[in-house]
């Protein structure tokens, strides 16, 4: 006879279908020794046995984060909560603004520099979110020292979703609302190319708003940053923790690989929020969860059919009683209301197969709202016998079945009628549509100010003012309509032309901290004529003094003195490295007529230290930064600023104004380009990595940047993120062959 | 330490009592190394229970390294150290419970190594009494899980430890943690 160790590795090596014959076989008839290796392979197949718990991984549970302390701007003022992520602190922000943040610090054991990495990656996104249902995210980082990720983010004094609408027994039709607020929210975030992937109830707060409930949804860019491949460990060591709580996730997120994550994953979790809020329980309920291997667990995200909200209710026994409490209504009442309609909305958003779930958080918004206003969902069986039963309930009022034919014939008469009202109507509809788009649009412009020139909200815009072009042109108008749209579109066309110029500065300025051969520059000489030529200044035929005078009236005459500025530059380094001659004259010429095109004294300082030809003089310099406002200097102005002191050697000043700068404009692709190439020469390799990964971020099409990126991983001896970040360089110049000199601009 | 390397040798050369005056020793260290790091470093910096032990040893062996022998000593004093960590978090086992009785107040100072099992002083305790069956059953496997989970040392770690190949260790590790946790029941 074997023994019960011997039986037991024998058992654990065979796929578990085979092992209870097998055991039963080799123990024959002694049931004793058959319990024990059944126990045995049991508690072998547990998976988060106390015994699994690893001494290296909660490595840096011992730092303390507490309050008090300081995290970067951040003090830490009271801890708010613990779960099973970390710890969330009340902290107050100094600088640049005071205010009152929420700081989560994330529990030790992950790789705190991929954290930080695809969070920063995400930034920009995050940064484009404005929603009122939607807490901000200003920051992440990881604290000094130590390898624990942190994010900043909005203050929300709130309470679970589920728990609000319980406490203060919110009806059907008012959870509804809310929850539309919600879907309202997330496709917001969607809209901006964030998903969320951790939608559930903590992570949407309801506060109270002068009386009124108000969603915040929490989070956002928290998951994606924090997660990591699911794997059975991570799945079991952050059970209900971290990468996505199993009742709430996806079929496809359930998947091991777990990377293919669309919108659609954040409406399934949508969609099990709204069970949870009709209901009191999720689809599948937390207990089963819990006792379900790894495996298993996975076989019931992707598999189990979920029971319909109403049959769950109706077959809730006894706790019925205490859900139809929560939400007013009788016991027997409440499975009839969430019956049908309801039940198709809820099961369509769960559907297993993305495809079949609703494309968007605003269709399954839509869709709730209409079964709010009786009106056909989407969701559900769409047969007529299910749409004449609406348009009964609609008109419940005065209809008996005697009266259908009634209603039958006046809707026949009525469409007659309305096809004669169409034409009278289709007008002044017409000039309706045509304010809101023009209003839409001169929004989205007035959001776009300032705003870099690689933005993705510039699609939208473009998007509207095509509309607008459309109605205009189609439609039926009068005089003061088509006056409003053409007004708009010419505004429309000078933002855009802004924008182009701006994208084609940012692209030379990157060419020019890149490139050091006389070509190069004289490819990018060429390319600012072009560019200024496009705004109507011939640096070739008109004199400088002419071109001051004009661009001084420009309402863009800053940016044009820039490009002027770089012009010069450009000039200045081709007749270094022995191209066309610049004369002492030439250059005194235009560095004038720069002063007339923006005659802010720190342009002349600046220009005084950079182009002086004798020693220059800081304490000008310094005077001029003095008196200036430096908050309401031009990004660009700033990073000549910095290359000023740089050049006077003042290398800490320098960094201080890059630092500064970056602050009051983090967005700024030049701003986070040249502090990275400081980083780079001090060879804080790590730091300059994070920045130029957030200018691949700012704009991703540029093969200069990823050059830039590369280098960094190879000082910083990562040499397979140096290989990708180059192929990826190598790809870009592949697809515009000369990108890297004149056709940077249109990447 | 420099008794420490003593006792060590002595066991190098046979001498298997030498091992009992190893373990008070090899304690004594790791919480003064402990309480040192504790003093010295940024609050903020982490103190680990594996990595104290490691540095231990590497200060201990630092003078000898490449030596045939350090491979055996090392067995030797893992062996001391996941003991010792046993008993440390023992203790604070027995205390954190007695503390919730109301059994007055105890201050571990070493709360800091923060095992992740040291949040569950029941279960730590419940383990600790099925490891003492084990021990008396098959005292290689016993070693085998002081070694894995106090010391927190890998399964190649810890069968080099133990002298053992790294396909056995996993065996007798599957075994003793199936084993464990039927027991702990």
């Amino acid at each position: 006879m074997k023994s019960e160790e011997t039986i037991f590795a024998e058992a654990i090596a065979l796929p578990r279908a085979q092992r209870g014959s097998f055991i039963e076989d080799v123990c024959e008839a002694d049931d004793e020794l058959r319990r024990r290796i059944e126990k045995l392979v049991a508690a072998h197949d547990e998976q988060d046995s106390f015994l699994d718990a690893d001494p290296r991984e909660t490595v840096d549970a011992a730092i303390k984060v507490d309050a008090g302390q300081d995290i970067g701007p951040y003090r830490l003022l009271q801890k708010l909560g613990e779960g099973g992520f970390g710890v969330v602190f009340m902290a107050e922000q100094r600088q640049p603004v005071r205010r009152q943040v929420a700081l989560k610090v994330i529990k030790p054991g992950m790789d705190s520099k991929a954290v930080v990495a695809r969070f920063e990656a995400e930034r920009q996104a995050l940064a484009m979110m404005d929603h009122p249902n939607i807490a901000r995210v200003f920051d992440g980082g990881a604290i000094a020292g130590g390898e624990r990720p942190y994010f900043v983010m909005e203050l929300v004094k709130g309470v679970p979703i589920t728990e609000f609408c319980d406490a203060n027994a919110l009806s059907t039709t008012e959870r509804l609302e809310l929850f539309v607020s919600v879907c309202n929210a997330v496709h917001h975030a969607h809209q901006k190319g964030v998903i969320h992937r951790d939608i559930k109830p903590t992570n949407v707060m309801v506060t109270l708003h002068d009386g009124r409930p108000v969603v915040k949804v929490i989070d956002f860019g928290v998951a994606k940053a924090l997660h990591q491949r699911l794997t059975e460990k991570t799945l079991f060591t952050q059970y209900g923790m971290m990468v996505g709580t199993p009742q709430y996730m996806s079929p496809e997120q359930a998947e091991i690989s777990g990377l293919d994550v669309d919108t659609r994953s954040d409406v399934y979790s949508l969609a099990v929020l709204l069970y949870e809020l009709m209901t009191g329980t999720t689809p599948l309920q937390a207990e089963s969860l819990r006792e379900a291997g790894y495996r298993e667990l996975q076989r019931l995200i992707r598999e189990e059919e979920p029971v319909k909200p109403s049959k769950r209710l109706s077959s809730s026994g006894q706790k019925l009683t205490v859900l139809a409490k929560h939400r007013s209504i009788s016991p027997d009442r409440l499975p009839r209301q969430v019956q049908g309609d309801l039940d198709w909305i809820v099961m369509k958003g769960l559907e297993k197969d993305r495809r079949r779930r609703y494309d968007s958080a605003s269709d399954l918004a839509t869709d709730i709202r209409r079964a709010l206003a009786n009106e056909p969902v989407h969701a559900g069986p769409p047969s007529s016998v299910y749409r004449a039963k609406k348009f009964l309930v609609r008109h419940r009022r005065g209809v008996t079945s005697a009266a259908v034919l009634t209603i039958l014939i006046a809707a026949l008469a009525s469409a007659f009628w309305f096809t004669h009202r169409q034409t009278l109507a289709a007008r002044r509809q017409d000039e309706t549509r045509l304010a809101s788009a023009v209003d839409q649009a001169n929004n989205t412009l007035t959001a776009l100010t300032a705003a870099s020139p690689a933005d993705d909200r510039w699609t939208s815009a473009a998007y509207l003012a095509s509309q607008v072009q459309l109605l205009a042109t189609e439609s039926n108008l009068d005089q003061a309509s088509l006056g409003e749209a053409d007004a708009f579109l010419r505004h429309y066309q000078s933002v855009e032309q802004d924008r182009q110029f701006a994208m084609a500065m940012e692209n030379l300025l990157i060419a020019r901290g890149t490139q050091r051969d006389l070509p190069s520059w004289m490819t990018m000489e060429e390319e600012l004529r072009r560019i200024l030529r496009e705004r109507g200044y011939d640096v070739g035929r008109e004199t400088a003094a002419q071109v001051g005078l004009r661009m001084r009236d420009d309402p863009s005459h800053i940016q044009l003195a820039d490009a002027l500025e770089l012009w010069i530059a450009a000039r200045q380094h081709a007749a270094d490295l022995g191209g066309p001659e610049l004369t002492e004259s030439q250059r005194q010429s235009w560095t004038d007529a720069m002063s007339i095109a923006d005659p802010d004294p720190l342009r002349v300082a600046i220009r005084n230290v950079i182009y002086s030809p004798g020693p220059p003089d800081e304490s000008e310099l310094e005077e001029v930064v003095r008196q200036s406002n430096l908050a309401k200097k031009c990004p660009r102005k700033l990073s000549w600023l910095a290359e000023s002191y740089r050049s006077l050697g003042n290398v800490k000043r320098s960094e201080e104004v890059q630092r500064y700068a970056l602050m009051q404009h983090p967005a700024d692709l030049m701003l986070n380009f040249e502090y990275a190439t400081t980083l780079m020469n001090e060879k804080r390799y790590d730091h300059a990595i994070r920045y130029y990964m957030r200018c691949t971020s700012l704009r991703p099409n540029v093969p200069g940047i990823w050059r830039n990126l590369a280098d960094a991983f190879i000082a910083n001896g990562e040499t397979d993120a140096a290989e990708d970040a180059r192929k990826i360089a190598k790809d870009l110049e592949q697809t515009s062959p000369d990108s890297n000199n004149t056709s940077l601009a249109k990447s | 330490m420099k008794q420490i390397t003593e006792i060590l040798d002595s066991l190098e050369s046979g001498d298997a009592a030498a091992a009992k005056d190893l373990l008070p020793l090899v304690y004594d260290e790791l919480r003064r190394l402990a309480a040192a790091r504790l003093h010295q470093e940024r609050p903020d910096h982490s103190l680990q229970a594996t990595a104290l032990v490691h540095e231990a040893w590497m200060r201990l062996a630092g003078d000898q390294q490449g030596s045939d022998r350090q491979w055996n000593s090392r067995g030797h004093f893992f062996g001391a150290a996941a003991e010792a960590m046993r008993r440390i978090l023992i203790d604070h086992a027995r205390a954190a419970k007695a503390e919730k009785r109301g059994g007055g107040h105890v201050r571990i100072e070493l709360d800091t190594w923060n095992h992740p099992a040291s949040s569950q002083p029941e279960k730590l305790i419940a383990l600790n009494e099925a490891l003492e069956k084990l021990q008396q059953k098959d005292p290689v496997k016993a070693e085998l899980v002081k070694l894995k989970f106090f010391a927190g040392l890998t399964i190649k770690e810890s069968a080099a430890a133990l002298n053992i190949s790294t396909a056995t260790a996993e065996r007798y590790w599957a075994y003793a943690r199936a084993w464990l946790q039927t027991e702990m029941q």
